[in-house]
């Protein structure tokens, strides 16, 4: 008596045909050793059938209405386990196609399958675990395929290989490691909603490409297309292939007027083809290299651009014939200067650093550059910011954009050290992000305000939304919903750490530093 | 204050649309989609189970019409396909084995799957090689047979190695009489035995006096009679007999009813015609007896159809597959005629009564060039009853055929199937697609007692070894100057 | 938008129900579920179904002008689902519903009088003999062989739930957990206590309504909805028979009842069973139980016949279900104060 056991599974959203629960109920009972089986969907009344009838579990009291319950009655743990599989393997069994149609209609499992069911492929997004990523690229592009390849942790041999196959087919290899892209309106990865225009975006940088493009789309212009080309295309071993590909479409492409490329600083030797490709283009040029505009650019007829803003305003303007009216100057505006200051107002005298958690890795790069200018390179030291999304930290855990439990750790964490007075963030939009970022931080940041305030002090937390309007999160509710919370909202990142750097009270606003 | 009124030209990058596969994360799929995008996403899994390296030699396989080996590879199959579906099997005489096979040695015994030596043959296979060198009369008692095949006084080679095929042990001696089977389009032939019936029968090991009689009288009675009578009627086409039997719930491997009884039909009349009354009735008596009599003519169909799309250079197409009760073998069109083999494991099925799958032997015979030829267990779509050999469904039966189109490269629509909306059988596996898919060939097959003499003991299905797929692969690669990893070429 | 399709499915009938939700510009649903007659859609919390012709129109949906089965269709669970006015979108899938096609009217309020014309005795017999005769394994439809009483049931409704739960093969019980698993009932069908508590509430749900006590009536209900085996656990299909019934011949409290189970259906049983009370208390009803009602009521015997006999049909145990309740419905008005009155 005493071995008896009873084993339950709960299969969330499960929705089966009844005759079909009950061949399978029916089924596992004649399993030698089980007692009896039920397969209920979790309704609060069936449940309580459950625990009458001794089949319930410690899984089965999570079981919603809408989750199918399988529970198990048997003489010894061996065989009511082997009829949870048998259950389960009865339910997956079943094949979708069961009727007696043609032979298609099966998900493929191979690209040369998929494409004998879709006609007229040109584009493989691919997303596989990066040591077998090669070996699908390689075969989208032998069989005429575009590849947006989100995928890391490539091989850069693969990555040469890949796009040398690429350019002799004239094809576009995006990525490895590509956040984003949007090509004729339509997104790709971590993307933005983004009105259409004639503005061409190239990058080697997923937030910086959606930095840029969102900034554009806030200014009421829109982009043609935005072409991301992978982290390391402008290094030296890949030559800026992907980037020199994807400029030689966008000069020729009749929707384009400006073009806007973006990368982290790249080899010299790469630079100097991308600029020679840029002089001669027919199409005005703006450059952003993250820091380092080599001097090629500032002589040459493309324009150089300090920040991701920076570039924005450059593109908005040449496509507005070089007017730029009513667009931003870069400095923070006064209402947000205020609430820094009356914020500041507040800190100790001790709490003069600032603790930048990035989700962009871009982003964060630009906001270091920015309070290097602005605080001076030999204070940056008192100040510490991370890219949460960089490897060490998002191993084995979902990307921060998604997930904000480690950023929002870190946020509580920060509040504790006696020494932070800024906390700086950027929060990304889009499709592929957490679908309510502000609702995922404002826990975290109450938390960290009422630690600090426990502790006799307070907190300045100044954040950049990067999204649009038409973003699935909707950038204004977003911002509303931080603002409410006491966050210091700028329009874009560098704005952000500019407002960060006056709080610290270190520099004015004059940008006096920055001329140095 | 800007111009804002001014136009702007859209233009596309694809003005066909976005067609795009997503491979991965099916949640990339959803926003590209909810903007205007088609896209199929991939039920993907890891290429070669997770070798890496395999898995890029894949890739670097893949047709290209722009890359020296992707070209070559891609017109090697077409050509090779080209063979397997303009192929026309047609059976043209029944002779001893010593006049039809071309350099068949006079103490030569072939045997089925690829080449094992005598002292590794299973059970069965040892049983009907002591039947056959009984039957040719080279020893007059098993124990004698038994020291002349262990001392090298027979010669052992595979049925395959002659372009002949035999089911289950597959022996095949000098003077069994053999089906001639002729693909008139290329001009080639294939044999095999004539199949003995069920029971105890030479091919599962049995040799006793039943055995050796009824051998006799094949030999000396049905052979010529069937011989005979074919030059009356007239060569008898295969192909279409084979249609008309997958119209008609056979699949032509482990179901030959109808095929049988279509065969008797053409047959009769000529039969009559021909032979005395006593041999006309006695063969045509042993035929009734006997539903498999169609599957050795099938099989000679089928080797014949195989042999035709075999050596083009860089073919991945697949034109043997073979076991011998201890490995199981395959040969790829641009391979050579190297065998690819792996162990070979006992098939999962149904047992007569008394019989478990620890009576049971290894998968066994060169029936499988049934399967290879796209019918057997990739035409069970057409024969629903065999699924019941694994306790399946109908619907299984649909799904092993719609499971075999994913690794093969075309669909024969000579051989439709009216349950699938009359598409043609799954034809030509391609060794890239069963190494990249991870979906094996699946065959049905009879299984045989592991002692010799004891016959069937049942009946399912059998899967060929990834193994074999992977080492052909590898070859291919090897031929090609390809490495898995680094550049290519 | 562009969409490359390759199956365009027609419309045979779009329900009253539904018309106006999804002929609408931006209609955005999920696949919720998918059957071989029937696909169920999720917009917002409600179910949408597209049904083959075999099923018939469905209360809160649409029938296909299709007779393949719909599991060839490439739809999975969870695949977007986007409408415009004329048609309905599965980009994923390839497939496009055109929606242009006649309105059928869901609703079965007060379609026939109160009066009980002459076959509708006869019918009921006929129908408690053929359930009977079908023992049903699970679902209140295991009951009804067990209940040759279930014909004074229908008579006297108030005391015929005794007379059953008296019966030797049910036990009443009160929720005790059993010493041991031998000693635990089965799930399923009629040797469950859960079931006998269960069945005693739907036949309080018919007191209650005969004698106009529509607290005691709703509270009857809220036990047992959500109560039983499949995607429309038996309780669920039991109500809806039974609020189809009253809401057809116009029984006071029929409206009130049905509100009352879809409000308290919230999260106590599955959402396509929540989305059938939803629509009981609109009262719009599906194809089938507009037939078996008016099969019973006005057919003749043969078609009161096939119309019981597919009834039994309909999924694993919903049919037996479903037609429990058209029966307690029946005689719950049959039986009531207001006979006397009406005729």
């Amino acid at each position: 008596m005493s071995s008896e056991v009873v084993q339950s599974r709960v299969f969330k959203n499960s929705y089966r045909d009844s005759v079909e629960l009950m061949r399978v109920a029916a089924e596992v009972e004649q399993i030698p050793g089980v007692i009896r089986a039920a397969l209920l969907m979790g309704t609060p009344a069936n449940k309580a059938l459950l625990v009458e009838s001794m089949l319930d579990g410690p899984e089965t009291g999570g079981a919603g209405p809408n989750d199918l319950i399988v529970a198990v009655a048997a003489g010894d743990p061996d065989a009511a386990g082997a009829a949870l599989a048998r259950a389960a393997g009865l339910m997956q069994d079943q094949p979708p196609e069961a009727g007696a149609s043609g032979p298609d209609r099966i998900a493929p499992r191979t690209i040369a399958e998929a494409v004998t069911q879709l006609p007229n492929a040109n584009l493989a997004i691919i997303s596989t675990p990066g040591p077998y990523a090669t070996a699908e690229a390689l075969k989208a592009l032998k069989r005429g395929l575009n590849v947006f390849l989100f995928s890391d942790n490539v091989p850069i041999a693969d990555e040469v290989e890949l796009k040398r196959l690429a350019a002799r087919k004239g094809l576009l290899v995006m990525g490895p490691d590509c956040g984003t892209s949007v090509l004729d309106g339509i997104p790709l990865g971590f993307a933005n909603e983004l009105r259409r225009g004639s503005i061409g975006l190239i990058g080697a940088s997923g937030t910086g490409l959606q930095q840029v493009s969102c900034l554009i789309d806030r200014m009421g212009e829109g982009v043609s297309q935005v072409i991301g080309v992978g982290g390391r295309d402008l290094d030296e071993q890949i030559g800026g292939t992907m980037m020199l590909a994807a400029f030689e479409r966008l000069s020729v492409d009749p929707g384009t007027e400006v073009i806007v490329l973006i990368s982290k600083p790249p080899s010299p030797i790469v630079a100097q083809k991308i600029l020679e490709a840029a002089e001669r283009s027919s199409k005005p040029v703006v450059i952003n290299f993250l820091g380092s505009t080599p001097s090629a650019v500032r002589d040459g007829r493309t324009v150089p651009a300090t920040t991701l803003e920076d570039a924005a305003v450059a593109a908005v303007a040449l496509c507005r014939g070089g007017c730029t009216a009513d667009l931003p100057t870069g400095e923070p505006d006064g209402k947000s200067v205020e609430a820094v200051r009356i914020q500041a107002a507040g800190l100790e005298p001790n709490q003069r650093s600032i603790r930048g958690l990035y989700s962009g890795g871009t982003l964060c790069k630009e906001a270091k550059l920015i309070l290097e200018r602005q605080l001076g390179p030999e204070r940056v030291m008192d100040h510490r910011l991370i890219d949460l999304g960089d490897d060490e930290y998002t191993v084995g855990r979902p990307h921060p954009m998604i997930d904000f439990r480690l950023r929002n750790e870190r946020i509580v964490a920060e509040a504790l050290d006696p020494a932070t007075g800024v906390i700086l963030l950027d929060v990304v939009l889009g499709y592929g992000s957490h679908p309510d970022p502000a609702g995922a931080l404002l826990p975290a940041l109450e938390r960290a305000r009422r630690q600090a305030e426990e502790q006799g002090r307070t907190l300045l937390v100044i954040a950049s939304v990067c999204g649009t309007a038409s973003d699935p999160q909707d950038l204004y509710r977003q911002e509303t919903a931080l603002e409410s919370a006491g966050v210091v909202l700028a329009p874009s990142n560098a704005q952000a750490a500019r407002l960060a750097a006056l709080a610290i009270g270190m520099t004015s606003l004059s940008g006096a530093a920055e001329s140095r | 204050m800007a111009d804002l009124v001014r136009s702007t030209v859209v233009s596309e990058i694809f003005p066909e649309g976005i067609n795009a596969v997503n491979v991965g994360l099916a949640g990339f799929a959803q926003p590209p989609q909810a903007n205007g995008a088609r896209v199929v996403n991939l039920d993907w899994r890891l290429p070669a189970d997770g070798d890496r390296e395999l898995g890029l030699l894949l890739a670097r396989l893949e047709d290209d019409s722009d890359d020296p080996v992707g070209s070559h590879i891609k017109s090697a199959n077409a050509t090779a396909v080209q063979q397997i579906l303009a192929a026309k099997p047609v059976l043209m005489d029944v002779l001893p084995a010593r006049d039809a096979l071309p350099g068949l040695g006079p103490r030569t015994i072939l045997h089925s799957g690829p080449p094992i030596a005598w002292a590794r043959m299973c059970g069965p296979m040892r049983g009907a090689v002591i039947g056959a060198i009984l039957f040719e009369g080279w020893a007059d008692t098993p124990r004698r047979a038994e020291e002349m095949a262990d001392g090298g006084e027979v010669e052992f080679a595979p049925c395959h190695h002659f372009h002949a095929v035999g089911p289950m042990a597959g022996i095949l001696s000098p003077s069994m009489p053999v089906v001639i089977v002729e693909n008139t389009n290329k001009e080639n032939r294939a044999y095999a035995t004539l199949n003995e019936g069920l029971g105890k029968v030479l091919r599962f090991g049995a040799y006793d006096q039943s055995v050796l009689d009824r051998l006799h009288w094949m030999s000396k009675t049905l052979g010529p009679a069937l011989s005979e009578t074919l030059r009356a009627s007239g060569p008898i086409d295969l192909k279409v007999l084979t249609s008309q039997a997958l119209q008609m719930g056979d699949e032509c491997h482990n179901r030959n009813v109808a095929s049988t009884s279509l065969f008797a039909r053409l047959l009769a009349p000529a039969l009559v015609r021909t032979l005395d009354r006593e041999t006309a009735s006695a063969v045509l008596d042993f035929i009734r007896g006997n539903d498999h009599f169609y599957l050795n003519l099938s099989m000679a169909a089928c080797k014949s159809t195989m042999d035709a799309a075999h050596g083009f250079d860089g073919s991945t197409v697949v034109t043997a597959m073979a076991r011998n009760g201890v490995e199981f073998g395959i040969r790829v069109s641009g391979a050579g005629d190297k065998w690819f083999t792996s162990p070979v494991s006992v098939p999962e099925g149904l047992y007569f009564a008394g019989y478990g799958p620890a009576n049971a032997n290894p998968d066994l015979g060169d029936s499988a060039i049934t399967e290879t030829a796209g019918i057997g267990g990739f035409a069970m779509a057409a024969a629903p009853a065999i699924v019941r050999f694994v306790g399946g469904t109908p619907a299984d039966a649909l799904n092993y055929t719609r499971q075999m189109y994913r690794i093969t490269i075309t669909r024969n629509p000579d051989h439709a199937l009216p349950a699938l909306g009359f598409a043609g059988t799954p034809t030509a596996i391609d060794a890239r697609r069963v190494v990249e898919s991870g979906i094996l060939p699946v065959i049905n097959t009879g299984i045989a007692h592991r002692e010799p003499g004891i016959g069937q003991i049942g009946a399912g299905i059998a899967r060929a070894p990834m193994e074999c797929f992977s080492a052909a692969i590898r070859e291919l690669g090897w031929r090609f100057g390809l490495r898995g990893v680094g550049h290519g070429s | 938008m562009r969409a490359i399709t390759t199956t365009v499915l027609g419309t045979r009938l779009i329900s009253s129900g539904v018309v106006a939700r999804i002929r609408t510009f931006g209609f955005a649903a999920t696949i919720h579920s998918v059957f071989a007659q029937a696909v169920n859609l999720l917009a917002e919390d409600e179910i949408v179904t597209l049904a083959l012709p075999s099923v018939g129109a469905p209360p809160n949906g649409v029938v296909l002008d299709a007779d393949c089965s719909l599991l060839c269709l490439g739809l999975r669970p969870g695949m977007a689902v986007v409408g415009n006015r004329g048609h309905l979108l599965v980009p994923e899938a390839g497939l496009t519903v055109d929606f242009e096609a006649p309105i059928w009217p869901a609703g079965l309020a007060n379609k026939y009088s109160l009066t009980f014309p002459g076959p509708l005795a006869r019918n009921m017999e006929m129908a408690l003999d053929l359930s009977a005769s079908r023992v049903a394994a699970q679902g209140f439809g295991a009951f009804i062989p067990a209940v040759g009483s279930l014909r004074g049931l229908l008579g006297r409704v108030a005391g015929a739930a005794e007379e059953l739960l008296g019966s030797a093969s049910i036990q009443p019980s009160v929720a005790v957990r059993p010493r041991s698993l031998s000693e635990a009932p089965a799930v399923y069908g009629p040797s469950s206590p859960s079931y006998a508590r269960s069945f005693e509430a739907a036949v309080s749900v018919a007191r209650g309504m005969r004698s106009h006590d529509l607290r005691t009536a709703i509270v009857a209900a809220e036990e047992i909805i959500g109560f039983g085996p499949g995607l429309t656990p038996s309780g669920d299909d039991f109500l809806v028979g039974f609020c189809a019934v009253l809401a057809a011949l116009n029984y006071p409290g029929a409206f009130s009842l049905a509100s009352a189970c879809a409000e308290k259906a919230r999260g106590r049983t599955t959402v396509v069973a929540e989305s059938f009370l939803r629509c009981a208390a609109r009262g719009e009803f599906s194809e089938r139980l507009h037939g078996l009602i008016d099969a019973l009521l006005v057919g003749d015997s043969a078609r009161a016949y096939r119309g019981v006999e597919s009834a039994l049909d309909w999924g694993a145990s919903s049919g037996a279900d479903s037609l429990f309740g058209v029966l307690m419905g029946f005689g719950t008005a049959k039986f009531s104060d207001l006979r006397n009155m009406c005729e």
